[in-house]
C-alpha cells in the first residue's frame, strides 16, 4: 500500500469544521460530578442545558425509586440526581455525549462497539487514576482522555470511509495494529489526527497529548495522563470489556506501568481484583445505558 | 449453599443483599459511613449509601448454577483470555504480570 491517502494536519482541521464542537456543558457537567465541593444547584443547573440527559436521569430514577422505595413519580431534577447518585450522572453522561455527537455529525454508520470501547476505556482509564492515587483534575482528564481517544478513527471513518475499510483489511490480513496500517497508508495514525482535533477543540493539551501517544507512549511516560491511557486502554481489552469480540492485548509499555507504580508480580494482588471489579461494574453498567 | 461474590454500582443494589466486603464512604477525605461484611443492605442503608454518595459494592449472592457448569464456565473465560493475550509476550514481566492479574481475577 503507498500514501495515495496521505493525510496533513490542514486537512484534518479544514474537514473538522464540518463535525460539531466536543460540548462545553459535557465538560462541565463531568467537572462538577467529580468534584466533592461543587453543590447540587450547579449539577442541575448543567444538566438542565442538555434535554437529553435530563430525560434519562429522570427515566433512570423512577425506573430505580419504583424497584427500590415505591416512591411515586419523580419530576424534579434534584430528586432524581439524590436517587441515582453522581456515578450514574456521570455514566450518562459519557454514553449520552458520545452517542449524540455521533448522531448530529457523522453520515456514515458506526458500530456500536466502537462507542462501548470509548466509554470502558474512559471508566477504566478514570478508575486507575483513583487506584493511583491520581490527584482530581487528573482524574477528569483521564475520563474525557479516553472519551476521546479514538476520536481520529471517527475522523477516518467520516472522511475517507473507503480507504479505512481497505486499511482495516490490510491490518487483518498482515496481522498488525491498526495503527501501524494508518500509518502506512496515510503517513500518520489515528492516534495523531485525535490530537489534531482535540487541540483544534480547545481542549488542554495534557488531553491532546495523551490521545497522540496512547498507543506508543515510549518516552512520554513522564506525563502520567499519557502513562494513565496507554494502561487504561490495554487494561480494558485485558478485561474484554466494550463489546467486542475482537479485544487483543500484544503490548504494554513497561515505563507507563513504572511511571503508575503498578508493580503487579504474581501474587493475587487484592487492591488490583478489587480495581478490575470496579472497572467491570462500572462498564457493564455504562454499555446497559447504550440500550 | 455456595455463594458467588461480584463487584456492583449502587443503582443495581437491592435490599436483601448481602456485602461481601466492609463498605465505606469517604467525602473530603474523612470517612462518614463504613457498613461491615455481611451486612444485609436494607431500604434505610441504601437510602444512607445513596445520601453518601457510595458507587460501588463487592455483594455475595447464593450460587444458583451447578459445579459442572461453574467448571464449563471457568474453562470458557480461561480460553477468552487465552485468546486476548495470544499475540503478547509473556516473556515481558509487565505483560505477565498483567496476564496473571487478569487470570486471578476471573478466577474468583
Amino acid at each position: 500500500m503507498n500514501l495515495a491517502h496521505s493525510i496533513c494536519q490542514d486537512e484534518v482541521i479544514r474537514l473538522c469544521q464540518q463535525l460539531p464542537s466536543f460540548p462545553l456543558i459535557i465538560s462541565k457537567i463531568l467537572s462538577a460530578v467529580n468534584d466533592t465541593d461543587a453543590n447540587l444547584n450547579e449539577l442541575v443547573s448543567y444538566i438542565e442545558q442538555d434535554p437529553v440527559i435530563a430525560a434519562r436521569v429522570l427515566s433512570l430514577a423512577n425506573r430505580a425509586g419504583s424497584r427500590t422505595r415505591n416512591l411515586s413519580e419523580i419530576m424534579d431534577l434534584y430528586t432524581a440526581i439524590s436517587l441515582i447518585g453522581v456515578g450514574n450522572i456521570r455514566e450518562m453522561t459519557l454514553v449520552s455525549s458520545i452517542t449524540g455527537f455521533a448522531a448530529d455529525s457523522l453520515s456514515v454508520q458506526i458500530p456500536e462497539r466502537f462507542w462501548r470501547h470509548c466509554v470502558a476505556v474512559s471508566v477504566c482509564t478514570q478508575e486507575l487514576a483513583r487506584q493511583i492515587d491520581m490527584s482530581r483534575i487528573t482524574s477528569e482528564a483521564a475520563l474525557v482522555a479516553g472519551l476521546l481517544h479514538d476520536i481520529g478513527k471517527l475522523w477516518l471513518y467520516s472522511f475517507r470511509p473507503e480507504a479505512y475499510q481497505e486499511v482495516w483489511l490490510e491490518a487483518r490480513r498482515r496481522q498488525v495494529g491498526i495503527e501501524d496500517a494508518e500509518q502506512a497508508a496515510f503517513g500518520v495514525d489515528h492516534a495523531v489526527i485525535g490530537a489534531w482535533i482535540t487541540q483544534y477543540w480547545g481542549l488542554p493539551d495534557s488531553i491532546s497529548h495523551a490521545i497522540k501517544h496512547h498507543h506508543a507512549p515510549g518516552l512520554h511516560c513522564s506525563d502520567p495522563l499519557v502513562a494513565l491511557l496507554h494502561v487504561g486502554e490495554v487494561m480494558t481489552n485485558a478485561l474484554d470489556l466494550g463489546g467486542a469480540q475482537g479485544s487483543r492485548v500484544t503490548f504494554i509499555s513497561t515505563g507507563a506501568c513504572e511511571k503508575l507504580g503498578l508493580i503487579w508480580g504474581c501474587e493475587a494482588r487484592p487492591d488490583f481484583i478489587s480495581l478490575f471489579g470496579r472497572i467491570t461494574a462500572r462498564a457493564h453498567h455504562a454499555s446497559m445505558l447504550f440500550s | 449453599m455456595n455463594k458467588r461474590p461480584r463487584y456492583i454500582t449502587l443503582i443495581e443494589a437491592e435490599a436483601g443483599m448481602e456485602l461481601a466486603a466492609p463498605l465505606s464512604t469517604i467525602s473530603h477525605g474523612i470517612l462518614n459511613l463504613t457498613l461491615p461484611a455481611g451486612h444485609i443492605l436494607t431500604h434505610n442503608s441504601l437510602q444512607q449509601l445513596y445520601a453518601h454518595k457510595a458507587e460501588f459494592m463487592f455483594i455475595v449472592e447464593p450460587e444458583d448454577r451447578a459445579s459442572e457448569q461453574i467448571a464449563i464456565e471457568a474453562a470458557e473465560t480461561a480460553h477468552r483470555v487465552m485468546e486476548i493475550f495470544a499475540g503478547a509476550d509473556l516473556s515481558d514481566p509487565a505483560m505477565a504480570t498483567l496476564f496473571n492479574q487478569i487470570l486471578i481475577f476471573h478466577s474468583k
